[in-house]
C-alpha cells in the first residue's frame, strides 16, 4: 500500500514539474504555439480549478464502481444547489451560509430521490441504456434548474453571479485570488480524505466495493445494496452541490447540460486515468489536467489547444492502460441495447397482404414526407429540413453503434468536419460542383470517422463512447478552428442539375427528403449484404466472428468510414440548408443529444433513427426550451424504463402483432414469430400447428448417454 | 378450479315482507338477499356509514358553483384542489392500506367515520380558503377509510360466492348517498346557505360510528378458506415493499391499476364539471341541481344493481370476465358522455347525463370483484388503496394537460375526458386473459401455506426448507415447472441433474435472486415469496454461489469482513468465527491482505465457505462446490462441509457429479429440464438407471455401501 501511494505521489510531482517546465520554460520561445512565459499564479490557479475537476471526476469514478454507468447528470446532480443557494442569498437575503447549506441538502436529497424512483428502476437494464438515462436526468434537472428562479418569484431570471462572503484577496504570481479559491483549496482535499476513508475504512464503504464487483453475490451475503447504491448516489450528490457551490464564486454557472460538456469531458479524463477505480489517481490526474490546461490556455493566448490536450489525454490514458478482465467495459454484450430487429419472416414474405402492406406502409411516409413543405410554412419547412438532416446523421450512428456495436458521442462532430469542409469548399471564391462538394465533405468525414476508428480498435463500449465524447469536445472548441473548416462567407444554394433552383425552403426539403430515400435504401442495402452481416457478428462476438475469418481491422474500420461518410455527407447538407456555418453549431452537447435521439427512437433500425429524430426534435422545435428540455429528458427515461428498444420496439411489436394474425388466418406455422410468447397464450387447435407439435413430440429423440471421459 | 357458481342449499323463506307493509322487515330482507343468506349486520353498518360519507362528497360535488363563488376560485383552479386535496389524501391511502392489513380494521372504520364527521361539520365553518383545503382533506381522509376498509372486510365477512351481490348492495350506498345527498344538500343550500348542508352532517355520521362499535370479529380470508385462521394468527405482516411487489407481480393488477389512470383522468374531473355545466350553460339553480344530481345517482343505483347480478353470470362463463363488463361499460359511457357535453337543449344534456351515469354504474361491481379475487388476502387493503394512488396520477396528468381547457369553454372540458373513457375502457377488456390464472394462484397459495402451517404444526420433524410447485421463467422462457422440495432440519440434501436442469436456477429462486410465478416457499415456518435476498439471509437462509463466489478487488480479509459485517452477529462471536475458519484454512491466512483475485480456484471456494461459516447460517445451499477443483481440494472443502453441518446447519448441495453428493447426503433430489425426477434415499436413486442415464454416473455404482 505504502509503495503504491509512493509511487503514484512520485509520477504526481514528476507530471507537475515537466508540466511548470512547460510554462515557464518553453513558453515564450515557440510563438507560434506558445506566446508568453506563464506567471506562476497560473499555476496555482489550475490547481484550484483542478481540484474542482476532481470532485466531480470522482463522483463519476463513484457511481461508475456502484453502476457501471457513466453518469452524465453527474455535473446537473448540483448544480441546482448552487442555482437555489444563489436565489436564496440575492433575492431573499438569506445568510450565505444557510443558503449554501440549504442547497446541499436539497442535492443530496433529490440525488436519492433520483436514485430511488429511475435509477433503480434500471438495475437489470444494459448498462448502455443506463447511461442514456441519465442524459435524461441531466436534461430534467436543467429544465428544473432554470424554473427555481420563476418557482419561487414569478418573473424572475436566472441570476449571474454568486457572492460569497469571503472577500478578502490576495494576489500571487501575477493572478488575483480571493478567499474562494482558498477555501476550495482548503475543502477539496478534506472532503477527498473523508472519501477515501469511507471507502476503505467504514462498513458501508466496504458494502459499496463489494457490491461494485458483484451485485448478487453481496445480496447472496446481506449486503443491503439498494441502500448502499443510495447511499453513494446521495455521496455524489453532495460532491457536484459541492463542486457547483465552490465553483460558481470563481466560474459561473456553467454545468451540465447547460453548459455544454466540457467541464465533464475534463472530469472524464481524469477518472479513465484513474481507471474508474482509483479516488486518489483520479484527483491527482485530475489536479494535472487542469494544471496543463490552464498552462496552455495562458501560453496559447486562446482557449482551444487545450481542449485537444483533453482528448488526447484520455485517448492515450486509455490506449496504454493494460486491460484487466473482468473489471473494465470490454464486450459489447454489456451494453448492447435491444433485441436485434428480425426481419419479416421467409414464410410471411411472399405473401400478398404482406408485400402490399410493406410498400403500402412505405409508400404512405414517402407521400408524408412529401406533402410536409406543402402544409407548413417556410419557416417551418426549414425546421423539417433540420429533422431530415438530423435522421441521416442518426442512420449513420445507427450503423456505427447499433450494428457495429461502437458507442459513438461524437457523431454530430463529424457531421461537422463534412459541413465545415463543404462550407469551406462552397463559400471560397472557387465553388466547386455541389455533388464533388458533398464527395469531399463525405471524404473528409470518413478521414476522421477513421482517425477515432483506430483507437477503437483497442478501446470499446463506454470507454469508447468517453473518447468519442472528448473528440466532439475538442472538435467543436479547437479543431473546428484550423483553416479547413474556416467558412468565409454565405453558401450558395446549387442549381441542380442545371434546372431545379433550390434556393426556396421547399425545394430545398425535397431534395433533403431524397438524399434520406437515398441514405435510408443505402443503409438496408449495406444490411442486407455481407457488410452488414460482417458487422453484427463482429458486435456479438468478436472471437467468434474471427476465427470464421472474419478480418478485425479491416471491418472495423469500415464501419467507421461509412458511417464518417454519411454523417459528414448529411453535414454537408447542413451547411447548404444553413447558408451560414461557423464552429459553434456543432457543439459537443448536439453530439450527446443526438445519441439519446437515436436511443429513444431505437438504435437497432434505421426506421428507429428517423423515428426518434422526427418525435424529438419536434418536441424541440415546438415547445418552449424548459418545456422540450422536460418533455425530452422524462421521455428518454419513462421510454427506456419501458420499452428499450425505443419507439421502434413500438412499431416493431405492432408490425410483428398484425404478421402474427396474417399467419393464423392463413394458417400458417411462423416459428420465429411463435417463439417468444408463452406457451399458455398462445391458442393451439386443429390446425398445422397443433399437428406439427404432436409430431415433434411423439418423435423425441433418445436421451444420450454422456460419460467422463477415461471410463469404460 | 374454483366454481362460484355454486350456491349455498336452499333456504325455504315465507314470502318476503312489502316494502309498504313492513319497511324494515322489507329493506332487511333487501340486505339478506345481498349476501346469499349470512348475517346481513355487518353489511348494514358499513353501507349507512358509506352512505352518510357519500353525502357529503356529493354536496361539495353539487354545491362546487357556490363554494367557488364563495372563495373567488376559477374552474381550473377549484379542480387543482380537488386535485390536490386528492393527491394528499390519497398519500395517505398507501400508508392507510398498510396498516388495514395490519391493525383492527373494526376500529380504523370507527375512527374514519368520527374523522369524516368532524371535519364535515368543519367544512361548513370554513373561515379562509385555507381552512377549506385543510377540512376537506380531513374529511377526505375519513371517507377514504371506507373506499379501502370497508371492501376488505366485506371480502372477509362473506363468501366469494355472495361478494358480487354484496359489493354491489355496499356501492349501492354511494349510489343511495349521491342520490339523497345533492337532493338535501341543494334543498338545504336553496333554503338557506350551502354551509348549512354541511353542518347538519355530523349528527348521523356520528350516529353510525357508535354503531360500527359493535361490529363482529373476523380473520383475514376467512371466507376465502377455513385454515385462514390459522395463518392469520401465526404470520408476520407483510411490509410495505415486499408488499407492493406482491400486488405489481399480479398481472390483472398491473391492468386494473393502468385502467386506473384511465379512469382517474376521466372521472375525477367530471364532479366538479358536470354541476359547473349545468349552471354555467342553463343556469340551473342548486336546488335543482341537487335534484339533477340526484336522478343521475338514482340511474347509477339502477346500474349498479343490474351490474351485480349480471357479474354473477358472467362470471360463471369465466372468471376473467367481468373484466371485459367493465370495460365494455367504460367505453359506453364516452358517447353517452359525448351527447350530454354538446347537448343543444337542456332536455337532450339530462338524457346524456342520465345514459352516462347508468352505465357508468356497471363498471364497480365486476371490477371490484376482480381485484378482489386477484389480490393475494394478506395484501388485499393494500391492494384496494395502491389502486387508488393511480387515479390520483391519472387526475394529475389530465389536469397537466387539458386542465385549462375547461375555463374557457366547459362544454370542450367535459368532451376532453371522453377518450379517457375509452381508453379505460379498452384496457380493461385487454386485461381480462390473466385473471382466472391469477385468481387460482391467489387461491392456491392461500391453501398451500395454510396447509404447510398444518403439517408443520404436526409433524415431528419439521422441515427447514419448503418448496411448493415453484415456477420460475427467465423472460417468456419457463424453467422451472413446479418444483416440490423439502428440506427436513438437520439433514444434508443432494440436488443432482445435469447441465440445464434448473439447479441453479432453483437455488436463485430460493435465495430470491429470481423471481417466482407461481408457488411458495416456506422457510423455517416463514413464508418467504417473495423476498429479497438481503432478507433471506438475515434469515439465516445462505447460499454459496458456484464459480466466483469471491469480490476480486477486495483482500482476503476484506472479503471475510463483508461476511461478518451484513450478518451483524456479536463482535466476540464473529471474531471466534474467524479465527476458526483461518484455522480450517491456512491457506487464507497466509494470503490474508491480499487481494482475493490472486487466490486459486480452490482457495477461492475456501473463501466463499469461510465466508459462509462466518455468518452461522440455518440453511446453506452450495452451488457446485466441486466444479473445476482437484479431488483432494474437494475432500478438504468437503470437510468443512461436514463440520458445519455438525454444528447444526442444513445442507443443500447442488452437483452435476454424482459422487461427490452420495458421500455426503443420505437423501437426493434428482432434476431435469425444470422438473423434479425423484425424490428419495440417495441408494434409491442408484438403482433407478432410467434416471441416471443421462448423468455422469460412472464409478458411482462403485461407491462402498451404494449398492
Amino acid at each position: 500500500m505504502l509503495k503504491r501511494a509512493a509511487l503514484g505521489a512520485g509520477v504526481f510531482l514528476t507530471g507537475f514539474v515537466a508540466i511548470v517546465l512547460v510554462g515557464k520554460g518553453v513558453g515564450g520561445y515557440l510563438p507560434n504555439f506558445m506566446s508568453s512565459v506563464v506567471p506562476n499564479g497560473i499555476f496555482l490557479q489550475g490547481l484550484v480549478l483542478g481540484a474542482l475537476n476532481g470532485l466531480l471526476a470522482i463522483g463519476l469514478v463513484l457511481i461508475y464502481r456502484t453502476n457501471r454507468i457513466i453518469n452524465f447528470a453527474q455535473g446537473e446532480l448540483g448544480a441546482f444547489a448552487a442555482t437555489l443557494a444563489a436565489e436564496l442569498v440575492q433575492r431573499y437575503r438569506v445568510p450565505f451560509y444557510a443558503a449554501v447549506a440549504v442547497g446541499l441538502v436539497a442535492a443530496v436529497l433529490s440525488s436519492a430521490l433520483i436514485e430511488f424512483a429511475i435509477i433503480r428502476r434500471f438495475t437489470k437494464a444494459p448498462r448502455l441504456i443506463l447511461t442514456v438515462v441519465t442524459i435524461g436526468v441531466a436534461q430534467i434537472l436543467g429544465a428544473v434548474e432554470l424554473a427555481i428562479p420563476a418557482l419561487l418569484n414569478k418573473n424572475a431570471k436566472m441570476q449571474t453571479g454568486f457572492q460569497t462572503p469571503l472577500s478578502f484577496g490576495f494576489n500571487y504570481g501575477g493572478v488575483q485570488f480571493r478567499g474562494d479559491h482558498i477555501v476550495v483549496m482548503i475543502i477539496t482535499p478534506v472532503v477527498i480524505a473523508g472519501l477515501v476513508w469511507f471507502m476503505r475504512r467504514t462498513g458501508y464503504g466496504l458494502a459499496a466495493r463489494a457490491a461494485a464487483d458483484d451485485r448478487d453475490r453481496a445480496r447472496l451475503l446481506g449486503v443491503p445494496v439498494k441502500r448502499v447504491s443510495l447511499i453513494v448516489w446521495s455521496i455524489a450528490g453532495g460532491l457536484s452541490a459541492l463542486t457547483a457551490v465552490l465553483s460558481a464564486p470563481i466560474t459561473g454557472f456553467q454545468f451540465g447540460a447547460l453548459g455544454g460538456y466540457t467541464l465533464l469531458a475534463y472530469a472524464l479524463g481524469a477518472a479513465v486515468i484513474g481507471r474508474f477505480e482509483s479516488l486518489p489517481i483520479t484527483f491527482g490526474a485530475a489536479l494535472l489536467i487542469s494544471l496543463a490546461q490552464q498552462v496552455l490556455f495562458f501560453g496559447t493566448g486562446h482557449s482551444g489547444p487545450d481542449f485537444g490536450l483533453v482528448f488526447a489525454v484520455i485517448l492515450v490514458a486509455l490506449l496504454i492502460q493494460r486491460r484487466r478482465t473482468g473489471r473494465l467495459e470490454t464486450g459489447a454484450s454489456t451494453w448492447q441495447a435491444v433485441e436485434e430487429v428480425r426481419p419479416v419472416p421467409r414464410e410471411l414474405r411472399r405473401l400478398p397482404e404482406v408485400r402490399y402492406g410493406r410498400w403500402g406502409l412505405a409508400g404512405l411516409a414517402l407521400a408524408l414526407g412529401v406533402v410536409v413543405p406543402f402544409v407548413l410554412t417556410p419557416s417551418r419547412t426549414s425546421l423539417a429540413t433540420d429533422i431530415l438532416i438530423y435522421a441521416m446523421v442518426g442512420i449513420s450512428l445507427v450503423i456505427l453503434t447499433g450494428w457495429g456495436g461502437h458507442l459513438s458521442f461524437g457523431q454530430w462532430a463529424l457531421a461537422g468536419v463534412g459541413g465545415l469542409v463543404a462550407g469551406h469548399i462552397a463559400a471560397s471564391s472557387n465553388p466547386q460542383d455541389f455533388f464533388v462538394t458533398l464527395l469531399i465533405a463525405g471524404a473528409a468525414g470518413a478521414a476522421a470517422a477513421l482517425l477515432i476508428g483506430i483507437p477503437a480498435l483497442r478501446i470499446q463500449g463506454l470507454f469508447l463512447g468517453v473518447t468519442t465524447l472528448a473528440f466532439a469536445v475538442a472538435a467543436g472548441n479547437w479543431i473546428f478552428s484550423f483553416g479547413l473548416f474556416n467558412v468565409p462567407g454565405a453558401i450558395q444554394r446549387p442549381l441542380m442539375f442545371g434546372v431545379w433552383d433550390v434556393s426556396n425552403e421547399r425545394s430545398f426539403y425535397l431534395l433533403i427528403l431524397a438524399f434520406l430515400v437515398v441514405t435510408l435504401v443505402v443503409a438496408r442495402n449495406l444490411r442486407n449484404a455481407r457488410m452488414g452481416r460482417v458487422l453484427v457478428a463482429m458486435r456479438d462476438n468478436e472471437k467468434a466472428a474471427q476465427s470464421l475469418g472474419v478480418p478485425r481491422v479491416r471491418t472495423k474500420l469500415a464501419a467507421f468510414a461509412a458511417s464518417g461518410f454519411i454523417a459528414a455527407v448529411a453535414g454537408a447538407l447542413y451547411a447548404y440548408h444553413q447558408q451560414q456555418l461557423t464552429p459553434e453549431r456543432f457543439p459537443a452537447d448536439l453530439s450527446v443529444f443526438l445519441f439519446s435521439m437515436i436511443v429513444i427512437g431505437g438504435m437497432g433500425s434505421t426506421t428507429g433513427a428517423v423515428l426518434g429524430a422526427i418525435v424529438i426534435r419536434g418536441i424541440q422545435y415546438f415547445l418552449p426550451y424548459e418545456f422540450s428540455l422536460l418533455g425530452t429528458g422524462f421521455g428518454v427515461v419513462l421510454l427506456l424504463l419501458f420499452f428499450p428498444g425505443g419507439l421502434g420496439q413500438l412499431f416493431y411489436m405492432a408490425r410483428d402483432a398484425l404478421l402474427r394474425t396474417v399467419a393464423e388466418r392463413r394458417g400458417v406455422l411462423v416459428p420465429s414469430l411463435v417463439a417468444d410468447r408463452k406457451a399458455d397464450t398462445v391458442e393451439l387447435d386443429d390446425t398445422a400447428v397443433a399437428r406439427a407439435a404432436a409430431d415433434l413430440t411423439e418423435h423425441a429423440p433418445e436421451p444420450e448417454l454422456v460419460t467422463t471421459g477415461g471410463q469404460s | 378450479m374454483i366454481d362460484l357458481t355454486a350456491t349455498p342449499a336452499a333456504v325455504t323463506e315465507p314470502d318476503p315482507p312489502r316494502p309498504w307493509a313492513d319497511p324494515v322487515g322489507w329493506l332487511r330482507g333487501r340486505f339478506t338477499a345481498a349476501t346469499l343468506g349470512a348475517l346481513a349486520f355487518p353489511l348494514v353498518v358499513l353501507f349507512f356509514i358509506y352512505f352518510f360519507d357519500e353525502f357529503d362528497t356529493a354536496a361539495f360535488g353539487v354545491l362546487a358553483p357556490e363554494i367557488k363563488n364563495a372563495f373567488h376560485l376559477t374552474d381550473r383552479a377549484f379542480v387543482n384542489l380537488i386535485a390536490l386535496n386528492l393527491v394528499i389524501v390519497l398519500g395517505a391511502a398507501v400508508p392507510l392500506g398498510y396498516y388495514g392489513d395490519r391493525l383492527p380494521r373494526k376500529r380504523l372504520v370507527v375512527a374514519g367515520a368520527v374523522i369524516a364527521g368532524v371535519f364535515s361539520f368543519a367544512t361548513g365553518l370554513a373561515p379562509s380558503l385555507l381552512a377549506l383545503v385543510l377540512f376537506r382533506m380531513g374529511n377526505g381522509f375519513g371517507v377514504l377509510v371506507n373506499g379501502t376498509i370497508h371492501p376488505s372486510l366485506l371480502s372477509d365477512y362473506y363468501r366469494p360466492q355472495a361478494r358480487p351481490t354484496t359489493f354491489a348492495m355496499h356501492n349501492n350506498s354511494q349510489r343511495w348517498g349521491s342520490i339523497a345527498g345533492p337532493v338535501i344538500a341543494g334543498v338545504v343550500a336553496w333554503l338557506s346557505s350551502w354551509r348549512v348542508a354541511f353542518l347538519i352532517l355530523i349528527v348521523p355520521i356520528l350516529a353510525m360510528a357508535i354503531v360500527a362499535t359493535r361490529l363482529p370479529k373476523v380473520v383475514r380470508g376467512q371466507s376465502d378458506n377455513e385454515d385462514a385462521a390459522v395463518i392469520a394468527a401465526d404470520e408476520r405482516p407483510v411490509p410495505l415493499g415486499r408488499g407492493v411487489r406482491m400486488l405489481l407481480a399480479v398481472k390483472t393488477l398491473r391492468w386494473q391499476f393502468a385502467a386506473y389512470v384511465a379512469i382517474g383522468a376521466a372521472f375525477l374531473p367530471l364532479s366538479a364539471y358536470v354541476p359547473l355545466y349545468f349552471q354555467r350553460v342553463f343556469h340551473i339553480n342548486s336546488a335543482d341541481r341537487g335534484f339533477l344530481l340526484g336522478a343521475g345517482a338514482v340511474a347509477a343505483l339502477v346500474g349498479v344493481q343490474m351490474s351485480g347480478r349480471v357479474t354473477r353470470t358472467w362470471i360463471a362463463k369465466g372468471l376473467g370476465e367481468p373484466l371485459k363488463l367493465a370495460g365494455y361499460s367504460l367505453l359506453a359511457v364516452g358517447p353517452c358522455l359525448l351527447v350530454m357535453a354538446f347537448a343543444p337543449n337542456l332536455v337532450i344534456a339530462v338524457v346524456g347525463l342520465l345514459a352516462a351515469y347508468f352505465v357508468g354504474g356497471f363498471y364497480y361491481p365486476p371490477f371490484l370483484t376482480v381485484q378482489a379475487l386477484v389480490s393475494p388476502a394478506r395484501v388485499r387493503t393494500l391492494s384496494l388503496s395502491f389502486g387508488l394512488l393511480f387515479l390520483v396520477a391519472g387526475l394529475i396528468t389530465f389536469q397537466i394537460v387539458f386542465g385549462a381547457i375547461a375555463d374557457h369553454n366547459i362544454r370542450n372540458g367535459l368532451g376532453a375526458t371522453i377518450p379517457f373513457w375509452f381508453i379505460g375502457g379498452f384496457i380493461l377488456r385487454a386485461g381480462h386473459r390473466f385473471v382466472t390464472s391469477d385468481t387460482e394462484h391467489a387461491f392456491s397459495v392461500l391453501a398451500t401455506t395454510a396447509e404447510m402451517r398444518k403439517a408443520r404444526l404436526e409433524m415431528a420433524q419439521r422441515s427447514i426448507l419448503s418448496v411448493r410447485g415453484v415456477d420460475v421463467s427467465y423472460g417468456p422462457v419457463q424453467v422451472l415447472f413446479g418444483v416440490d422440495l423439502e428440506v427436513a432440519e438437520g439433514e444434508i440434501l443432494a440436488l443432482l441433474g445435469t447441465n440445464g436442469a434448473g439447479k441453479s436456477t432453483l437455488l436463485r429462486a430460493i435465495s430470491g435472486l429470481v423471481p417466482i410465478h407461481g408457488g411458495a416457499i416456506f422457510f423455517d415456518g416463514e413464508d418467504i415469496t417473495g423476498l429479497e435476498p438481503e432478507e433471506s439471509f438475515a434469515l439465516g437462509l445462505v447460499q454459496v454461489p458456484g464459480g466466483k463466489g469471491i469480490f476480486p478487488s477486495l483482500t482476503v480479509a476484506e472479503n471475510l469482513e463483508v461476511a461478518v459485517w451484513a450478518s451483524r452477529r456479536p463482535p466476540d462471536e464473529v471474531a471466534a468465527a474467524r479465527e476458526e475458519v483461518l484455522d480450517l484454512f491456512p491457506a487464507l491466512r497466509r494470503r490474508y491482505d491480499q487481494p482475493a483475485a490472486v487466490l486459486s480456484g480452490g482457495e477461492q471456494q475456501m473463501l466463499t465457505l469461510g465466508q459462509a461459516f462466518i455468518s452461522k447460517p440455518k440453511l446453506l445451499m452450495i452451488d457446485e462446490l466441486s466444479l473445476g477443483l482437484a479431488p483432494v481440494v474437494v475432500e478438504e472443502l468437503l470437510g468443512v462441509v461436514r463440520r458445519l453441518h455438525a454444528s447444526g446447519t442444513s445442507v443443500v448441495l447442488v452437483e452435476q457429479s454424482v459422487n461427490v453428493a452420495l458421500t455426503l447426503s443420505t437423501r437426493a433430489v434428482f432434476m431435469e429440464k425444470g422438473e423434479v425426477r425423484f425424490t428419495g434415499p440417495t441408494a434409491e436413486l442408484l438403482d433407478r438407471d432410467d434416471i441416471l442415464r443421462a448423468v455422469f454416473l460412472t464409478g458411482a455404482t462403485t461407491l462402498e455401501g451404494a449398492k
